[in-house]
């Protein structure tokens, strides 16, 4: 395409799908020629005041500019003033902001970590810029509710009753309450899981309940809930019963299939573990989809890494099952068979100092985070770069000898809202 | 093949001879490429200064993009160093200028790095009142407006 040029200033035409590079387009009508080149700065004006890029840069450039900065400096550029404010508010930087930043690192899960057991309060990990900020979580009251992110969105569910499940966006404080689940009121195990469709804007979040029949140690009765915020309702997708077997708190949605952990009940001796997964469209019975896990595990924690299943789990020393001798990471494959991508180094679990049997793992896009309650030590394994680094120290310290902690991670989204 | 020059001018009549490839690195340029060599072509919206500054930033990304790749993660590293320094020792306003000349031009890479030069100002800044100052901005908002703001971000101060 051939641009005419005159001598004086002059507005270009562009046609989109050439010129412009970014998802919208470039209005450069709005760009101010210098009127006068050859001017010099007057007298009176102020020259030793900053150079204000308020009256110079037009919106579109400043939005530009903004997107470019880490989360937080995003929140504290609203502050500035209004201009900037209806900037960073604006629904289009705040989509943009999140795709441009997709292929960077900047998406990297966050982590959270409570600092006490009975407050929704604690410190919230950026591992790009390595920094911990104090946080508040919204709708949880205490440490030991049941937590599952997807997307930037999290979802918390009570531990007493288990009715009362939020969604929430963590950064942007946004929040609502679900209707709550069908089922069994007392379970007694529940797991939760959430999923969200970005190109649906929709999400839905699974609830796995266990019951022991009665009278019954071997047998138990398994139900699966989903919620869809489409229709913000829950269905029953399923109910079975299982011998030797129960559900536990593992669960994790990936591609409308539920994956869950199931317990042996001492039937099976073999394999403490397994999993379960399960098509949610059909309604065929549980155990026709087991799947057994790599190993003898102390524990697996279950997680999405861009559509993966990955486990974390405690490797059981061989005489004694229950104890834990390492720690290894492991990748669903072909919906079947387990491909081993890594396993802790020795140093690294030596370095959580006494590490239980049990232990707090999640992770998203390529990043999984492990936290031994007994500590505030965290480590991360990069899934892309295969290797393994403590995060920067987390300012929460030990106040007393049996305190706990525990955390999870989200991804910081600021355009998903519940 | 000789190589074909082009001559830029910039708004304050300064000129600039370039080969092709500087050329092509921007959008806005590119199609002169079959009209205007021996010509001038005026850039009227950018001044000699500036200019000067968008033809060495070209004239330092062609000698690596049109290079062979099986150098180019050592001169991919040495590029970035030279994006890295040639970016810093730049003053904020002579920043502004290039962003918007790279706007006008069309050079992504150019635009992108000025862009993320002024974020990571915008980064570095504590809090608000320190962006206010090293961007030289004044707040509009009344008293209450600001603390009520300040109070929903509050976490991000820290």
């Amino acid at each position: 395409m051939w641009y005419v040029i005159f001598s004086y200033p002059f507005w270009v035409q562009r046609m989109e799908a050439e010129t412009s590079w970014t998802h919208y387009p470039y209005n450069y009508i709005t760009y101010v020629p210098e009127a006068d080149p050859y001017s010099e700065p007057s007298d009176d004006e102020t020259k030793d005041q900053t150079f204000s890029m308020d009256t110079l840069l037009p919106d579109d450039l400043l939005e530009r500019i903004l997107s470019f900065l880490p989360i937080a400096s995003i929140f504290r550029a609203g502050t500035v003033c209004k201009r900037w404010n209806e900037i960073v508010s604006s629904r289009r930087f705040l989509w943009n902001f999140s795709s441009n930043n997709n292929n960077s690192a900047s998406q990297r899960p966050w982590y959270f970590m409570f600092t006490t057991t009975d407050e929704p309060s604690g410190y919230a990990y950026d591992p790009v810029i390595k920094k911990w900020y104090t946080f508040d979580l919204p709708c949880i009251e205490t440490s030991n509710w049941f937590v599952a992110s997807s997307c930037g969105l999290v979802c918390f569910m009570d531990n007493d009753c288990r009715n009362k499940i939020y969604v929430s966006n963590p950064i942007t404080k946004q929040w609502r309450r679900l209707i709550e689940p069908p089922g069994h009121r007392s379970t007694d195990y529940t797991a939760l899981s959430t999923s969200m469709n970005r190109a649906k804007q929709s999400y839905s979040v699974s609830v796995v309940k266990s019951k022991q029949v009665q009278g019954n140690f071997f047998q138990w009765e398994l139900s699966i809930h989903l919620y869809s915020s489409e229709t913000m309702t829950w269905t029953t997708s399923l109910t079975d019963v299982l011998t030797g077997w129960r559900g536990g708190d593992e669960s994790v949605i990936i591609d409308n299939v539920l994956y869950f952990l199931i317990y042996s009940t001492g039937g099976n001796s073999d394999h403490r573990h397994g999993l379960i997964a399960s098509n949610l469209s059909s309604t065929s019975s549980l155990m026709s989809s087991f799947i057994p896990m790599p190993c003898s595990l102390t524990c697996g924690r279950l997680m999405n890494l861009k559509e993966r299943l990955v486990v974390v789990g405690g490797i059981g020393k061989h005489d004694r099952p229950d104890i834990i001798k390492g720690i290894g990471i492991w990748c669903l494959k072909g919906g079947r068979e387990w491909q081993e991508m890594a396993r802790m180094p020795q140093r690294y679990f030596q370095g959580f100092g006494e590490l239980d049997d049990v232990f707090a793992s999640s992770g998203s896009d390529d990043v999984v985070y492990i936290q031994s309650y007994g500590s505030p030590a965290l480590l991360m394994f990069d899934m892309k770069l295969k290797c393994w680094k403590w995060s920067q120290k987390c300012p929460v310290s030990k106040k007393f000898p049996l305190q706990l902690f525990t955390g999870f991670s989200f991804e910081p989204r600021l355009e998903i809202a519940p | 093949m000789t190589k074909e020059m082009f001559t830029l001018k910039s708004s304050d009549g300064f000129l600039f001879v370039v080969d092709e490839a500087v050329v092509h690195q921007s959008v806005t340029l590119s199609p002169m490429v079959q009209d205007c060599a021996g010509r001038e072509y005026p850039i009227n919206n950018v001044t000699g200064k500036i200019l000067n500054l968008v033809v060495e930033y070209c004239k330092n990304h062609v000698v690596v993009d049109g290079g062979d790749s099986s150098s180019s993660s050592s001169s991919g590293d040495a590029l970035k160093k030279w994006d890295d320094e040639f970016i810093t020792q730049m003053d904020l306003s002579t920043v502004y200028d290039l962003i918007m000349a790279a706007n006008y031009l069309i050079i992504k890479g150019l635009f992108d790095l000025a862009c993320q030069r002024v974020a990571d100002e915008i980064a570095a800044c504590k809090d608000h009142e320190e962006i206010r100052a090293t961007l030289g901005i004044v707040s509009d908002y009344t008293a209450e407006e600001e603390a009520e703001v300040l109070k929903e971000n509050e976490w991000a101060f820290d």
